[in-house]
């Protein structure tokens, strides 16, 4: 029976290139060098997909609500793929705690929340610190599960405003691919976008 | 006209013979073992890129045909070695290797480019765990054949010997391709029905061993082997991480299919056949062309197999390379195999099942608290998965998740540090060997937090974390500005800890807006190494991990000069990164070290 299974292992490997493969002719770059590519994936079964959905960090003990930051470039949005991987910020939120993670890991531990059609709000304390954090999400497409994200710190009475998409909703866009080699390169320039605005507004 | 005897007989014995050698078999018709060299022999030629990456992987090839092989630098690949190896099986180029390594079992695939390309038809070479070489062709069927469907993959399996010489072609196996389970009929079977799931031959040890390794190409599906120059080696290295995830992923699946289905037989039962849940026949020896045991047909008997066939569908979206959860924890499988049996399949717990395994293989939920999930579901039948997933309800659970290391802190007391009087000159106290530089190949997922953490290991220190009391001084933010305070405390830290040899992870400045840290200003890590005074005024010097090249990462010119007017700490990277930011690094915070 192991030699079936073995067996089983070989033809497996096989059979998704037919189904799965995409020529790399078809990729459009904007900027090709031996160190550094930057391209469109399109390619749904693409590992970045799994790489920009993987939430390992994560609560294991609960159903977590998990967002990926989300750009806009030349007017059409994109998931982001960049070279340095701390530019890509993944939020996975619990019942009980936030996780924040883009170049270092943060928890936020909920203290109150408030959840209302497509608003949500969040406040509670970094770590085990007195740092109160407050987070804002504001559902601006409902069917693409896209939103704006405000932090308030109240330490640094700083407030930041990010454009984030749910993970589970990722497939339905391309990624903009920041491939990077041997040294770390400048990030994609994205269209600017006035999310205070926006969040104000919806 | 009349023929004379003699020519006619000779016409005739000529068209016998143009006859006979025009009917040649297909590779998977071959069924006669005793013929041991391969007569369709294709136009092949080995030419192995030896890059640095890979060079133990064709060592097995270059010991069994070290007389062989002519080698010679290849002028298009950056010192790199072009070793062809010709045989009398033709035309083959080999650039690409996937390696499948299982435990015991560690397999080479090499892509083969073939000269004489068929749309239809690809080869890889495989070197398994014994150092045999095998040639594979896998052909995609478009037309159906014998008892194959249309669109069947046919994969035929031929071992290279010393002399490279084609053994007999055998061990074939024919298999519907991922989402075409075309009903058909088995002939000459005992059961019949319908064949959702496909084909499989299981290769008979005394006919070329065990099948270990896996295949790839890079192409754009079959038949596009070696086309693949635009897009370079990380997106073909995707298609094989992505193929190589698939293929684990799978067999795990499959293992447990057949555990399931075809295992052992329960005390009470009978023979293989009486499958432990009735709902399966599996049939050897439908056709045996190759060997002892042939093909086995997987037959489904109702729509729960349809059911597990659908997690197919689920494991096309995992990744990594963790051993396959399925297979491993049978618990999960009995649990499963269970809870289906007394539910409807229609029930809301088919669609939870491959959430709950690819949540615990990939390491989003603890077993446990996917066993609670299933429970939940079963309580309140009205609640699908979809609305737990994406709306907050009562069902709730804890736990905390892995936090920074906390306690080890550095609590020497230091004196302040006057930096108009007293600045000191101490060099790196990194020598520039152990330099940690940007390696993308080597650290896939690291960014340039981790590469600073790195660059600190190497001297037996680690980062404190950004909130621990004390332990970070954030002396600039784009809102705010200087933080004179914090300003004045992190330069004492820095100069008590230079002084020590302890290098310091900080954060900079060097573009508009930022990556998403807490303070909202830092856009990158860089090491303090050292401080010092020229003419340009008193400055830290700073390892950038920005580049993989030391001269430039740990550049002598990597230099932040400390403003005393302005309260800033800036200067710039010698790095490309560094070099092509829209301003100089500012210093934004000051992490302090602990050992690890």
């Amino acid at each position: 029976m192991k030699k079936i299974n073995q067996t089983f292992k070989s033809l497996f490997l096989i059979l998704p290139l037919f189904i799965f493969g995409q020529s790399k002719s078809d990729t459009i770059y904007l900027k090709n060098t031996k160190d550094n590519k930057i391209y469109f994936e399109n390619n749904k079964y693409s590992k970045f997909y799994n790489e920009i959905n993987d939430f390992t960090f994560a609560d294991k003990n609960e159903i977590c609500l998990n967002w990926v930051s989300f750009q806009k470039y030349k007017n059409k949005y994109y998931l982001y793929m960049p070279c340095d991987k701390g530019n890509l910020n993944k939020v996975s939120i619990s019942n009980s705690q936030i996780s924040i993670n883009a170049m270092e890991l943060y928890n936020f531990k909920i203290k109150n929340f408030k959840i209302s059609n497509n608003y949500y709000k969040y406040t509670g304390f970094i770590d085990d610190t007195n740092v109160k954090m407050k987070l804002e999400i504001k559902i601006i497409d409902e069917i693409n599960q896209i939103a704006v994200f405000k932090y308030t710190n109240y330490k640094s009475k700083s407030i930041d405003y990010r454009l984030m998409i749910k993970s589970n909703n990722i497939n339905s866009f391309e990624i903009i691919i920041n491939e990077c080699f041997n040294e770390k390169v400048k990030e994609v320039e994205f269209d600017i976008l006035d999310l205070e605005k926006t969040f104000r507004e919806f | 006209m009349k023929i004379p005897k003699q020519k006619l007989k000779n016409i005739l014995l000529l068209v016998t013979v143009f006859f006979a050698i025009s009917c040649s078999k297909d590779a998977y018709e071959e069924t006669n073992n005793s013929q041991r060299h391969y007569k369709q022999k294709p136009n092949l030629k080995l030419n192995f890129l030896s890059t640095k990456e890979n060079p133990q992987s064709l060592e097995p090839i270059f010991r069994q045909y070290a007389k062989k092989i002519k080698r010679e630098q290849n002028p298009n690949a950056r010192g790199e070695i072009l070793s062809t190896l010709e045989g009398d099986f033709g035309v083959v180029k080999l650039d690409r290797v996937l390696e499948v390594n299982e435990g015991t079992y560690k397999t080479e695939s090499f892509e083969v480019d073939e000269a004489i390309k068929d749309p239809n038809i690809y080869y890889n070479l495989i070197i398994d765990k014994n150092e045999n070489i095998w040639l594979y062709k896998i052909e995609k069927l478009t037309q159906a054949k014998n008892n194959y469907p249309a669109n069947s993959e046919l994969v035929t399996r031929m071992e290279l010997d010393v002399n490279l010489n084609m053994s007999t072609p055998c061990d074939t196996i024919v298999y519907p391709p991922f989402g075409y389970y075309t009903p058909e009929t088995i002939p000459n079977s005992g059961s019949g029905g319908a064949i959702p799931g496909g084909w499989f031959n299981n290769p008979s040890p005394g006919t070329g061993g065990i099948i270990t390794g896996g295949f790839f190409n890079s192409g754009s599906g079959i038949g596009s082997s070696g086309s693949s120059s635009i897009g370079g080696s990380g997106s073909s290295s995707g298609v094989v991480e992505l193929v190589t995830a698939i293929g684990e992923a799978f067999v795990g699946a499959w293992n447990w299919l057949i555990e399931l289905f075809t295992g052992e037989p329960e005390p009470g039962e009978n023979k293989p056949c009486d499958c432990k849940n009735k709902r399966i026949v599996v049939i050897d020896d439908v056709v045996s062309p190759c060997g002892d045991l042939g093909y086995i047909a997987i037959i489904a008997q109702d729509d729960y197999v349809d059911k597990i066939l659908n997690f197919q569908n689920y494991f096309t979206v995992l990744h990594n390379n963790d051993n396959v959860f399925l297979y491993e924890n049978h618990a999960i499988v009995d649990y499963i195999d269970n809870s289906i049996a007394q539910h409807p399949t229609n029930s809301e717990l088919h669609n939870l099942f491959p959430e709950i395994i690819s949540g615990v293989r990939l390491n989003k939920m603890t077993w446990s608290f996917g066993i609670s999930l299933i429970n939940y579901i079963i309580q309140n039948p009205a609640i699908t998965f979809n609305y737990l997933m994406n709306n907050k309800t009562s069902f709730n659970n804890y736990g905390e998740i892995d936090n920074y290391n906390t306690g080890n802190y550095d609590n020497t007391i230091y004196p302040d540090f006057n930096a108009l009087q007293n600045w000191s000159n101490i060099p790196s106290v990194i020598p520039i060997n152990k330099f940690v530089g940007w390696n993308v190949r080597a650290h896939p997922t690291w960014q340039c937090m981790q590469y600073s953490k790195e660059q600190l290991k190497v001297v037996g220190y680690q980062i404190s974390s950004y909130y621990s009391t004390g332990q970070t001084f954030q002396i600039y933010t784009t809102q705010n500005g200087v933080n004179t305070s914090q300003l004045s405390q992190g330069l004492s830290y820095l100069k008590s800890a230079l002084s020590r040899g302890i290098p310091v992870i900080v954060g900079v400045d060097d573009a508009p807006g930022h990556t998403g840290n807490l303070d909202n200003t830092t856009d990158h890590f860089i090491v303090i190494v050292g401080m010092g005074h020229n003419t340009n005024g008193n400055y830290f010097q700073f390892y950038d991990n920005a580049s993989s090249n030391a001269s430039q990462g740990a550049s002598p010119l990597n230099l932040l000069y400390y403003n005393s007017t302005t309260g800033k700490i800036s200067g710039s990277s010698q790095t490309s990164y560094g070099q092509g930011q829209p301003y100089p690094y500012i210093l934004t915070m000051i992490r302090k070290s602990k050992l690890l």
